[in-house]
């Protein structure tokens, strides 16, 4: 049986700049992980990676994935937290609203 | 200190036009991704967990204080206002943009550095003792043997493309400060029973998912024949390397499949189809490049320094401090000196852009403008009246460089692991801040003796884990972070591998399972006895049992 899909976001990391971003559901790519695009089936989620696709293909963004996210809207693994809300071991290198537990 | 001739300057500033020219290729869609990525690696470029990240290379980890301030303004205007300075003496810059890299690159060049060959499957920056060159243990410098290395090493067409990366270490001291056995060639320079200097070769050490320890395959290798002794293992181990799969590439597995006998004679069989005379550097370059390591004009001093003792009886924070963190200079009267990047509850390292300025300056007062940087994450200046120690220590307590800890157990080397690292399956920083805060008080810290604790946040053991004398590795379980320890791991002359303690620990647990090692080591130590001393004694056992005792 196919495993059932996990809601999503979709990723990338900014082609000039580097910095991870997030598709927001006005389409733009933000670095802030708010009002995002959620694809809630698997059809949604295919056309959030084909979105992917051509948006990598346009060289706005480099490496464009989806991230499953939670109930609350947070992303699953701890990986996608760090990478959404910066590294934890410095708070002013942190989003002001990050909750992953700091060190 | 080295210094790029024309040729040198010429081909960094080509590489320069080159990587522009990519990068403009990159952005206006004529080279996709796919394209890109391997120019961009062979540049130093990463994309990371957050951004793309520049490693730039130190060779043999010394600067300039010119260089060190230009890492510094490069940190400050194209990244976040820090670097992270790695345990192959090495910068990292975590947030540089794509469109600057280029001119990051030009900055770099106009102070002869650059980011090439700082990543991809060719042979890595070269490492050493930061010590070189003032050691009072030392046979020779190894830096010029360094630089020869490089020069040989640089854009070598046969070995751009090996089937793994490789790096070599080189120590001029029988105590080894370079990690010499946990790299893929490791270099010993000695003396035969005639009093000539050669090297040790040792092949096949390294750490990753399957930690080794180098086997010598050349007891004694005369200097001159250094470079086409190279050619030799290079070869054999660029045609015999494992190219099928990744894990298994690297030359310490090619080493210990084919056994260290036969790949001894491997290498001598191909050593003895070499014109050695015409791949041996010309004697006129190993002398033009040795020259650039004369050693500075010293003073002649008295060994002793009253003002040093007017100031170590005077302040008892210095005093602290002078116990730590000097080496001793083959010089009367001259010391060298660590630079800790270990503060409590930072990032090991870690310094801003700020602290390498003072750093620099530091360097231009008191210690001939030159710096280096090493494994273990500090920095050192190598050459410094011991007159002078006190003016240094204040300057460097004005910018949060004075802690007192070269080698105590808050000297913590730690990978960038998942607050960084996209191959990261946990964080290593904040362990590292825990443990430094657990163990703060100087006074305990001095009680407990040397001891290193060295974290990786995944199997590749960026962070020296194996050869630490505690290990921490970092992995995920089920979506938890989880810490598996690993002890009497020995980086040094004695090297060993840390045997693995038994069941991980989880981030919450992991501070309180060393507190309890360490306890143990204090319950059961014989009088001057260190951790690793105390383990090598007693085996694991008594340690386990610290360990695990709340679980039983």
């Amino acid at each position: 049986m196919a495993k059932a899909f996990v809601s999503s976001i979709l990723t990338a990391n900014d082609l000039r700049e580097g910095w991870s971003v997030f598709l927001t559901r006005d389409g733009r790519w933000s670095r802030d992980w708010a009002d995002l695009r959620v694809a809630a089936s698997a059809e949604e989620g295919a056309e959030l990676s084909a979105l992917g696709a051509a948006e990598e293909a346009a060289r706005h963004v480099v490496g464009a994935y989806l991230v499953e996210i939670d109930a609350e809207g947070r992303a699953k693994l701890r990986r996608e937290r760090i990478r959404a809300e910066g590294p934890t071991h410095r708070a002013d290198l942190r989003r002001a609203d990050a909750l992953t537990e700091a060190a | 200190m080295y210094r790029y001739d024309e040729f040198d300057q010429r081909f960094v500033e080509e590489r320069v036009a080159q990587f522009r020219d990519q990068a403009r290729r990159r952005l206006s869609g004529a080279l996709t991704e796919e394209e890109f990525r391997p120019l961009r690696l062979m540049n130093g470029l990463y994309l990371q967990l957050h951004a793309y990240m520049l490693r730039v290379a130190i060779p043999y980890g010394t600067l300039s204080s010119a260089q060190m301030r230009k890492l510094a303004d490069i940190s400050e205007r194209h990244d976040r206002g820090y670097g992270h300075f790695t345990t192959r003496q090495n910068i990292q810059y975590n947030w540089i943009k794509l469109e600057e890299t280029a001119d990051i690159l030009a900055e770099l060049a106009s102070v002869q550095m650059h980011a090439i060959q700082t990543s991809g499957n060719c042979i890595r920056n070269v490492t050493s003792d930061p010590f070189a060159g003032a050691a009072a243990d030392e046979f020779e410098d190894p830096r010029p043997t360094g630089e020869l290395i490089r020069q040989w090493s640089s854009l070598h067409p046969e070995f751009s493309f090996l089937p793994r990366k490789f790096k070599i270490a080189v120590t001029g001291s029988p105590n080894d400060r370079a990690a010499v056995k946990a790299h893929d060639i490791g270099l010993r320079m000695i003396r035969n029973e005639d009093g000539d200097l050669g090297y040790e070769v040792i092949v096949g050490g390294g750490l990753g998912r399957t930690p080794m320890i180098g086997k010598v395959i050349r007891g004694f290798l005369p200097k001159a024949e250094l470079l086409p002794y190279l050619e030799a293992v290079m070869r054999v181990y660029n045609l015999h390397g494992r190219r099928d799969n990744k894990y298994k590439a690297r030359i310490k597995i090619l080493v210990h499949e084919m056994g260290e006998e036969p790949f001894r004679k491997e290498v001598e069989r191909e050593y003895a189809r070499l014109d050695v005379e015409s791949l041996a550097a010309p004697a006129e370059e190993v002398e033009r490049i040795q020259a650039y390591f004369a050693p500075p004009a010293l003073e002649n001093l008295p060994e002793e320094s009253k003002a040093f003792e007017r100031a170590r009886t005077a302040d008892p924070d210095f005093r602290i401090w002078a116990e730590t963190n000097l080496h001793p200079h083959r010089a009367p009267g001259y010391t060298s000196v660590v630079i800790s990047l270990k503060p409590v509850g930072g990032a090991p390292g870690d310094a801003t852009a700020e602290q390498m300025r003072v750093a620099a300056e530091a360097a231009d007062l008191w210690a001939f403008g030159e710096l280096r940087v090493t494994h273990e994450q500090n920095l050192v200046l190598a050459h410094v009246k011991k007159d002078d120690l006190y003016p240094l220590y204040r300057k460097l307590a004005g910018a949060g460089l004075d802690s007192a800890n070269r080698g105590l157990v808050t000297d913590i080397i730690a990978c960038p692991g998942l607050d960084y690292c996209a191959l990261a399956t946990a964080r290593s920083i904040p362990i590292a801040q825990r443990l430094t805060e657990r163990f703060a008080d100087p006074k305990r810290q001095r009680d407990i003796g040397p001891l290193s604790i060295k974290i990786s946040g995944c199997i590749n053991a960026c962070g020296h884990h194996h050869i630490g004398h505690i290990g921490i590795l970092g992995l995920d379980k089920a979506g938890a972070e989880f810490y598996q320890l690993t002890l009497g791991g020995d980086p040094t002359e004695t090297a060993a591998i840390g045997e693995r303690a038994g069941a991980g620990f989880s981030a919450e647990g992991v501070v309180d399972a060393i507190e309890r090692l360490v306890d143990r080591y204090l319950e059961i130590r014989e009088p001057s006895e260190t951790f690793l001393q105390t383990y090598r004694r007693t085996g694991a056992e008594s340690f386990k049992d610290a360990l695990y005792a709340e679980a039983g």
